[in-house]
C-alpha cells in the first residue's frame, strides 16, 4: 500500500467520466427530476475504473495538474477516488479536494435551482463526501484540509459549511507556482491562511506548467490557457494568454493513451485561437495541431472543448479551415461529428457592445446577431454539434435585448444544437455585481426559456440517436434521457395556462 | 513566492470593530493597489466574528479585487492579538492598518502610542 501524505480528491460528480461523455457530466449540475437520485447520479456520473489502491484511470484534469506539480516538487501525492480514501487514513496529512463547482452557485447549476427549487446533485454530492466519516475521520486525526479549484469562491458563502468541515485553506486561481509551498507549510505543521487568491503576476508560464501523469477524463487536454476577449462576465479572460507548445500537448496525449484514454478533448475558451494572431485564426498551429493529435490517437474521438462563433466563422470564410479540419482530422474513420460549447450569451447587439464587445471580433459587435447565425449555418453543415449558452440577467439587461435573444433563437431554430439559458453569476471583472434571481424572472425571460427548451427537445432526440449516444451501450442512457425529455415536454404542456398568464400579464 | 514575506507583498491589517461597513474599503482597497502598483496584498484580520465567519464582512472586498494576489489570515479577536501581529512586523514604516467601524479604545491607543497611522472607515 503506497503511504501517500498528500491526497487529491472530489466527491462523484467529478471523479466521473460521464460514461465516456463529457456533455452528459452536466446532468450533475441538475436536481434530481422525477427519478431517483441514484438513478440521476447513475446516468450522470457513474464510478470510476480504479486499480487496486484506488487510483483512477481517469480524473479531473485540473487535479492531474495539482497533482504532477506535487509530485515533481517530490511530495508522496495522489488521486484517490473517493470511495477509497479510508485506506490512507494512516499516513494522509493533508487532503486536497478540487471542484469547480462545489455548492452549485456557478452557472448552471444556480439556473436549475431557481427554477425547480431543487438542489442539484452536485451540491449534494459534495456536500455529503465533506460530511462523510472517512473525512470526519481524517480531521480528528490532524489531516489539514485543503479546498481549490474554479469554484472555491463558493466558500466564501457557505461559511457555517466551512467551520462545520474545518477547512484550513480555500485557495483559487492558477496554483502552480505556489501550491508545493502551501502544501510544504501544511505538512510542516505551519499555520496557513484562511484564503489564497492567484492573481494574474502568480500566474504560471509555460515552463512552470506540469505535464499531467494519470489520464484525465475523457481525454481532455489543454492547449492554451486565458483569452484575449476580455468578456465582463468571464473570469477566465482575466489570466494571461498562453499557448500550450504542441510537443506538451503531445506528451499528456500519450499519457492518457497509456492509461486506456483512446479520446482527446482539445480544451481552450476558443480552440480555434490556438496559435492565432490576436483574435485572427491561423490555419498552420490548427491543422498541425490537429493533423499530429490524429496521428497520436487514430479511431478514438476528437472533441473541442469550447469555440468561439466569431473565430469559427472567420476562420472558414476566410480559409475553409473549419471543413478542412473536419474533414481531414476529425470526421475520418469512426468519428461523424464533433461536440463543442459555445457562447450566445445575447441576441443584443446593444448588451453586447457593453458587456462583451470583443465576442464579435474581428466583426462588429453590431454584426452579432448574424454572426451567431452564420456560425450555427456553418457548424450545421460540418456536423459540429454545439452545446450552445445564453445568459439572462446581466447587468445592464433590458427588457427589448431578452427580446433581441428570443429573435435570434427563432433564426436558430434550422441548425442542429442544444441550447441553455444560464442565469448571470457575479465573475470575472462583474464580481461585485449582483445575482439574478427568481424575482428578477420577467416575461421576457419566461420566452427565452421556453424558446430554448423547445429548441433543445426538437433537436435533442436526433442527436441522441445520430450522433452523441448512439453506441449500443448507451442504449440505457438513451432511453433514461428520452424518459426525461418526455416528462419535460408533458410537464411544460401542463403549466402552459400558467406560463402563458405570466407572459401576458 | 506568493506567501513569502518578500518585498513585493504589501501587508494591511484589518480590524473589523464593532459597527462601521466595509463598503468604504472596497474603493480604498483599490485605489491602495492601483496607486502603489500591488501585485500581492497579505490582508491580516482581526475580528469577534472568528474563523471564518468574518467573511461575511469582509467578502464584498475580496469580490472587488480581481487584478492582484490575495492572501487573507485570520489573526485573532482581541486587542492583545491584534499588539502582537503589530509588534512581529518588522517594518512598521511600511504597516497599513484599517480600521472598520469602532475598535477599542486601547487598541488606538496602542497605535497612537507607536505613532503608526491608520485609516478609520
Amino acid at each position: 500500500m503506497p503511504d501517500y501524505e498528500v491526497i487529491l480528491t472530489s466527491d462523484r460528480t467529478m471523479m466521473s467520466n460521464h460514461h465516456g461523455k463529457e456533455f452528459l457530466g452536466f446532468l450533475a449540475t441538475g436536481p434530481a427530476i422525477n427519478m431517483p437520485e441514484k438513478v440521476w447520479m447513475w446516468l450522470a456520473a457513474p464510478k470510476l475504473r480504479v486499480d487496486e489502491f484506488g487510483r483512477p484511470k481517469e480524473a479531473p484534469y485540473g487535479l492531474r495538474k495539482v497533482e504532477a506539480k506535487l509530485i515533481d516538487e517530490g511530495f508522496k501525492a495522489a488521486i484517490i477516488d473517493p470511495d477509497y480514501i479510508h485506506k490512507y487514513l494512516n499516513s494522509m496529512k493533508v487532503l486536497m479536494v478540487g471542484h469547480h463547482d462545489f455548492f452549485a452557485y456557478g452557472p448552471p447549476s444556480i439556473g436549475w435551482w431557481v427554477i425547480t427549487g431543487k438542489e442539484p446533485v452536485n451540491r449534494l454530492s459534495l456536500m455529503r463526501f465533506m460530511r462523510s466519516e472517512v473525512v470526519r475521520k481524517a480531521k480528528e486525526r490532524g489531516v489539514r484540509i485543503i479546498v481549490g479549484g474554479p469554484g472555491a469562491w463558493q466558500w466564501l458563502w457557505e461559511l457555517d459549511f466551512w467551520r462545520e468541515c474545518g477547512v484550513d485553506l480555500v485557495i483559487e486561481g492558477e496554483v502552480e507556482r505556489v501550491i508545493g509551498g502551501v502544501v510544504r507549510k501544511a505538512l510542516d505543521g505551519e499555520e496557513l491562511p484562511d484564503y489564497i487568491y492567484v492573481g494574474p503576476s502568480d500566474t504560471p508560464s509555460i515552463d512552470e506548467i506540469p505535464v499531467i501523469k494519470g489520464g484525465s477524463v475523457n481525454g481532455l487536454v489543454e492547449i492554451m490557457r486565458g483569452c484575449p476577449r476580455g468578456c465582463k462576465f468571464c473570469s477566465v479572460t482575466l489570466r494571461p494568454l498562453r499557448f500550450i507548445p504542441l510537443d506538451k500537448i503531445c506528451e499528456e496525449v500519450k499519457v492518457n493513451l497509456r492509461a486506456g484514454v483512446r479520446s482527446v478533448i482539445l480544451h481552450s475558451e476558443d480552440v480555434l485561437l490556438y496559435g492565432a494572431d490576436g483574435i485572427r485564426p491561423k490555419p498552420d498551429p490548427l491543422i498541425k495541431l490537429h493533423s499530429v493529435v490524429r496521428g497520436l490517437v487514430k479511431d478514438g474521438n476528437i472533441a473541442w472543448s469550447h469555440v468561439s462563433l466569431s473565430a469559427l466563422k472567420y476562420a472558414e470564410e476566410n480559409y475553409k479551415l473549419v471543413s478542412n479540419i473536419v474533414n481531414n482530422y476529425i470526421r475520418v474513420g469512426k468519428q461523424t461529428f464533433i461536440g463543442v460549447e459555445v457562447g450566445i450569451e445575447t441576441g443584443s447587439p446593444r448588451l453586447a457592445k457593453i458587456i462583451m464587445p470583443a465576442k464579435a471580433a474581428p466583426y462588429p459587435v453590431e454584426a452579432w446577431p448574424d454572426v451567431v447565425e452564420d456560425a450555427f449555418r456553418i457548424m450545421h453543415e460540418n456536423y459540429i454539434v454545439p452545446a450552445a449558452t445564453l445568459i439572462l440577467g446581466l447587468p445592464g439587461e433590458e427588457p427589448d435585448d431578452v427580446v433581441k435573444t428570443a429573435e435570434l433563437l427563432d433564426r436558430l431554430k434550422p441548425y442542429r444544437s442544444i441550447i441553455v439559458p444560464m442565469f448571470f453569476v457575479p465573475l470575472g471583472a462583474l464580481k461585485h455585481k449582483d445575482w439574478f434571481r427568481k424575482h428578477n424572472i420577467n416575461k421576457e425571460h419566461i420566452e427565452v426559456m421556453l424558446r430554448t427548451f423547445h429548441h433543445t427537445v426538437y433537436w435533442a432526440e436526433e442527436i441522441m440517436e445520430k450522433f452523441y449516444l448512439k453506441e449500443p451501450y448507451l442504449a440505457p442512457i438513451r432511453l433514461g434521457l428520452k424518459l426525461f425529455i418526455q416528462y419535460a415536454k408533458w410537464r411544460i404542456n401542463k403549466l402552459k395556462p400558467e406560463i402563458e398568464a405570466l407572459i401576458k400579464a | 513566492m506568493l506567501m513569502s514575506t518578500s518585498l513585493d507583498t504589501h501587508h494591511v491589517v484589518v480590524v473589523l470593530g464593532d459597527g462601521g461597513s466595509t463598503d468604504k474599503l472596497v474603493g480604498l482597497t483599490n485605489e491602495f493597489i492601483i496607486k502603489r502598483g500591488v501585485k500581492r496584498l497579505f490582508v491580516h484580520v482581526i475580528s469577534q466574528d472568528g474563523r471564518p465567519k468574518y467573511f461575511e464582512r469582509f467578502r464584498n472586498v475580496l469580490q472587488s479585487l480581481i487584478h492582484c494576489s490575495l492572501i487573507i489570515k485570520y489573526e485573532g479577536s482581541t486587542t492583545n492579538d491584534f499588539i502582537r501581529l503589530v509588534k512581529s512586523t518588522h517594518d512598521l514604516s511600511k504597516l497599513v492598518v484599517v480600521l472598520v467601524g469602532e475598535p477599542p479604545t486601547e487598541l488606538k491607543d496602542f497605535l497612537k502610542g507607536l505613532g503608526i497611522n491608520y485609516i478609520s472607515v
